[in-house]
């Protein structure tokens, strides 16, 4: 065996040494950083060599300080503008800042009752929320009507129209995502418009099955952290590629029948609690009606202690066929004679722990005595006790078969009640699930990415791979008008053509430019209009130099997402 | 002197435990890090074994368990302990590093391990046999001394080896054998 050298005792490690390589999230940054350097070899290094991306990498910070300095030295009006940019640039960067307004691009909405699993079709997107897994500030399930407010950003228009920073951090290196598209969802207790964000059960996440418009494999999963302003790693993507419409078609029939057994499921437990809490409540009422027995009159023993008192019927109806009734005092030998004597202010009756069994409470001033009796009767009472008794008896059995038949087909009454409903709501929901899925089948025909998040905060979550910024010649900017006078401008933006990757260039003086890549810059300027540099013409200097570049402004207003499309779509949408 | 023997053996309760560990990883790579705070030792011991320098072991674990979370989707949960696993994506690191870098493994041999071979082989201990042992060792087919390393300088049963391996554990027994009696005949013929 081929050897390095070896070690004979060698002495182990200490755990000063075990401890310096332990370092878990340089290997989670690690991860989140794969896609972007396996991407860096198929699109970043366009006609470059390895030997000099590195470099370049490295001194991009460097870069931009030395862009700062140059902004500071030349001095024209184009520039001023730029002085002008930067100023803005950090708001632009560091929060969610829609340029033409938050509600351009409008959230659609659902709403649900959060008790039930629920499946929303929202656009072209699948939303399955489990059941009792949305709560509020406090932590408690939210049993209120829901609702659910969804919209997606798929294209570059979309994604400049949002106004959500696609920057992305890594190891101190800023790249931007090149985006299979963007969510956001977001829930709210419907009957309380403004009121606090909803959270979701952590052990419950929504499942938000999402189609894509790219095909491709190798995207992480972020979710954008409003408080810190940026995005979080959350996974990577499993994109489930269809590789036909009837693919597609089960995926989506197979949530929906989970959802449908689920719910099912749920319906069919809530409906035999529904049947067991009334058979219960029936039982009860027997039980009731049992205790309303009458008591078969006892004849008084020869020797038995008698105590006459009159309670009153309406408290012990079993006594009703006792007139005449005496309590015989049970327990003789713990009796005491002497409270037999005395005089007492009053006489309580209760019933004993044993059936057919009274406990009588005496009580005067400063004294009280119990005693454990039974009814009995003497002599003629007793007799006649016993004919009313017979006669007691019968009605009574005769009451309680018939509130029992009575019972019993109420029972069943609710019960055929409840199969109905049950099947009545089993057969609707089968005409939701064809119905929808006829549409799907109308719907969708095109795309056939399905990417599937597992959504345990409301927000904004996409699907990205980060990209290094453009590499290859690097310009200072100088932007024109139609009539070739200084543009201003409140935001720049960079698109590749054939990529969907917005570069936010918004305040730099400076940048690089792929001169391999079909390159389209958009302005928005102070007024609100969209300005666009369909071709990029580099300058004939390789060096850092400036580039004149002409825009079309277009005095359009921009009040829907329509007239963005009608200006950038066909430019830098994919 | 130390012998580094990996937790191999865990009751029902701890590999529940992984399990729900291993689970949540597969949900998102920040769940892995109980699993990394479990076997990031044994995983580091092992490597530095077979490594001469401190700053590779930290490397190539470091890049072990980068592929285990990356991998995680394809693990599947069989009631064995995970370290396994780890230990396979290890080797196979270790292995690449090698090619790469053009380097040989180092050889770390213990006393007592030495020490429990020569009383397996039914021999009494003595210095003499000691070092011819130790002097041997370094010598085998990497195979068979990578087996005798884990048997008896890693205290890992057949059990373990075979699924580190991937081999049954008959298998990782038999062959350890063999690599033994090899090492005997090898001793035999110098004494020769």
């Amino acid at each position: 065996m081929k050897n390095e050298g070896v070690h004979k005792d060698r002495n182990p490690l200490s755990q000063e040494e075990i401890a310096k390589g332990k370092n878990f999230d340089a290997i989670l940054n690690k991860i989140s950083n794969t896609s972007a350097s396996q991407e860096l070899g198929t699109n970043s290094l366009k006609g470059k060599s390895a030997s000099w991306i590195k470099p370049i990498l490295y001194t991009l910070g460097l870069v931009a300080s030395i862009a700062v300095v140059v902004l500071l030295l030349t001095k024209n009006n184009a520039n001023e503008a730029v002085i002008n940019e930067e100023q803005t640039a950090q708001n632009v960067e560091i929060s969610i800042n829609p340029p033409f307004g938050d509600e351009i691009i409008p959230f659609q909405t659902a709403f649900i009752n959060p008790n039930e699993d629920q499946l929303l079709d929202i656009g072209r997107s699948q939303i399955r929320i489990p059941a009792n897994s949305i709560l509020d500030a406090n932590g408690k399930e939210v049993t209120e009507q829901v609702k659910i407010s969804f919209r997606e950003f798929h294209t570059n228009s979309e994604i400049l129209v949002s106004g959500i920073p696609m920057h992305y951090d890594s190891s101190g290196t800023r790249m931007y995502f090149e985006s299979a598209g963007m969510f956001e969802i977001k829930a709210q207790i419907a009957d309380k418009p403004g009121s606090e964000e909803l959270a979701i059960h952590q052990e419950k996440p929504i499942q938000v099955s999402w189609t894509s418009k790219s095909n491709d494999t190798y995207f992480n999963q972020y979710f954008y952290n409003q408080d810190k302003n940026e995005w979080e790693f959350i996974v990577k993507d499993r994109a489930i590629v269809m590789n036909s419409e009837s693919d597609y078609l089960d995926y989506k029939r197979n949530n929906k029948l989970a959802v449908l057994e689920q719910r099912i499921l749920n319906y069919d437990m809530e409906l035999s609690t529904k049947v067991d809490e009334q058979e219960l409540k029936l039982q009860e009422e027997i039980q009731k009606l049992e205790a309303q027995a009458p008591a078969k009159p006892i004849e008084a023993e020869l020797d038995a202690m008698l105590v006459a008192i009159d309670a009153d019927t309406k408290y012990f109806p079993e006594l009703k066929a006792y007139d005449g009734y005496k309590f015989e005092v049970l327990d003789l030998d713990r009796f005491d004679q002497r409270k037999a004597d005395l005089e007492w202010n009053s006489i309580d009756v209760k019933r004993g722990n044993k059936k057919g069994t009274y406990i009588l409470h005496f009580w005067r001033p400063g004294e009280d005595y119990e005693v454990l009796c039974k009814p009995v009767l003497v002599g003629e009472d007793f007799e006649k006790a016993q004919e009313k008794y017979e006669e007691l008896f019968v009605s009574y059995q005769k009451g309680v078969e018939q509130k029992k038949a009575e019972i019993r087909t109420k029972l069943a009454q609710v019960k055929a009640e409840e199969a109905s409903r049950k099947a009545e709501f089993i057969e609707q929901r089968k005409k939701q699930l064809e119905a929808i899925v006829a549409l799907r089948q109308a719907e969708y025909s095109a795309s056939m990415t399905m990417r599937v998040f597992q959504v345990r905060n409301f927000g904004i979550w996409n699907c990205d791979a980060p990209q290094y910024l453009p590499q290859g010649q690097e310009v200072i900017l100088v932007k024109l008008d139609d009539m070739g006078a200084p543009l201003m401008s409140s935001n720049l933006y960079l698109v590749e053509k054939g990529r969907n990757t917005l570069y936010n260039m918004t305040g730099r003086a400076s940048f690089e430019i792929n001169p391999e890549a079909d390159n389209v810059l958009i302005a928005i300027t102070p007024t609100g209009n969209i300005a666009i540099a369909d071709e990029v013409v580099l300058p004939a200097e390789k060096e850092k130099a400036e580039c004149k570049t002409n825009f079309k402004v277009y005095s359009d207003k921009i009040t829907t997402m329509q007239d963005v499309q009608n200006i950038l779509s066909s430019r830098i949408d994919m | 002197m130390q012998v580094i023997a990996g937790k191999y053996h865990q009751n029902t309760t701890d590999l529940l435990q992984e399990k729900e560990w291993i689970e949540a990883a597969k949900q998102h790579p920040g769940a892995f890090r109980p699993l990394y705070d479990k076997y990031y030792e044994p995983v580091l011991q092992f490597v530095y074994r077979r490594l001469s320098r401190i700053d590779d072991a930290y490397d190539i674990t470091s890049q072990t368990f980068l592929q285990a979370i990356q991998k995680i989707q394809d693990y599947e949960f069989r009631g064995l302990p995970f370290s396994s696993w780890l230990y396979r994506i290890a080797l196979n690191e270790l292995n690449g590093f090698f090619r790469k870098s053009e380097k040989f493994r180092a050889v770390v041999i213990e006393t007592p391990g030495v020490e429990l071979m020569i009383k397996e082989m039914g021999s009494e201990v003595d210095e003499e046999q000691l070092t011819q042992i130790m002097n041997k060792l370094p010598l085998l087919a990497s195979a068979d001394f990578l087996l005798i390393e884990m048997r008896f300088f890693e205290s890992k049963s057949f059990k373990e080896i075979g699924d580190i391996l991937e081999i049954t554990e008959n298998n990782a027994k038999v062959r350890s054998y063999r690599a033994i009696e090899r090492l005997k005949i090898a001793l035999q013929k110098e004494m020769r």
